[in-house]
């Protein structure tokens, strides 16, 4: 099996990269289901719909200039940001493995926090834009 | 489009360019009927003495040669560590399968030297 040890992950957010500060990344990609039964029906069917991603993480705050915790906080609500994510290192040309994902977002999450003694984290939330082709 | 799986073209992120090149071209797939086209630079630090300027885009092409590509993504950012994505694309050629990164340094006499610039273009076909 082609497993994928999960250690190489890199992550770009518009000018940065922020590889070295996050240490859990998510893709969440997912369509609606919209109930399409009718009477005479003894299943629920169903019919996709419109398509969701969002991308969440978490990393260790760093606050100078242009380190993930400055910049992320500073692009809330900030419209099409462009994230890249390669989930298991990137490779150019590839079509397998050092692929990728990539998507126009909005950060609408970020927070800050920790119990005592921990090194201090944020988490991040991102949600597509949907962008029309 | 919520989400677009991507190749990467060019890995810039590691060894800056600092001449005017093309990357390897990939047979990545043409595009069918109903899909688009996408593309993504991420453009992470600019060393640049000058106002020279850094132009990527994507071509296409029907084979390896690149002998009569198009231009399918061109992208703005020039001098500033940004990111952008790229006007999406429909109604390709479904001959082009063939894919590469294009970037070029201006050449004006007062600034045809130094500069280099990191970051990634990447694509996508959905």
């Amino acid at each position: 099996m082609a497993t994928v040890l999960y250690r190489n992950a890199r992550v770009l957010v518009d000018g940065y990269e922020f590889t070295s500060s996050f240490t859990e990344l998510a893709v969440e990609y997912s369509a609606e289901l919209l109930d399409n039964t009718v009477f005479g029906a003894d299943t629920r069917t169903r019919k996709g719909g419109l398509f969701n991603a969002k991308v969440s993480g978490k990393g260790f705050a760093e606050f100078a200039a242009n380190l993930a915790a400055y910049v992320l906080w500073g692009n809330v609500g900030t419209d099409d940001v462009v994230f890249s994510l390669y989930p298991d290192g990137i490779t150019e040309g590839a079509t397998g493995s050092g692929t990728g994902y990539a998507m126009k977002g909005t950060i609408d999450k970020f927070d800050l926090g920790g119990k005592v003694g921990q090194l201090l984290e944020f988490t991040l939330s991102v949600a597509s834009r949907g962008i029309a082709a | 489009m919520a989400l677009v799986r991507t190749t990467a073209l060019k890995d810039f992120t590691v060894n800056a360019l600092s001449t005017t090149d093309v990357s390897t071209g990939y047979q990545l797939g043409a595009l069918t009927t109903g899909q688009s086209f996408f593309a993504a630079l991420h453009l992470t630090q600019q060393y640049c003495t000058t106002d020279r300027t850094f132009v990527g885009t994507v071509e296409s092409a029907t084979a390896s040669a690149f002998g009569a590509a198009a231009t399918r993504a061109t992208f703005t950012k020039s001098t500033l560590v940004a990111g952008e994505w790229a006007t999406p694309v429909t109604g390709l050629s479904t001959e082009h399968s063939w894919w590469r990164a294009k970037w070029t340094l201006s050449t004006a006499a007062s600034n045809s030297t130094g500069g280099a610039w990191k970051g990634l273009i990447g694509m996508g076909i959905r």
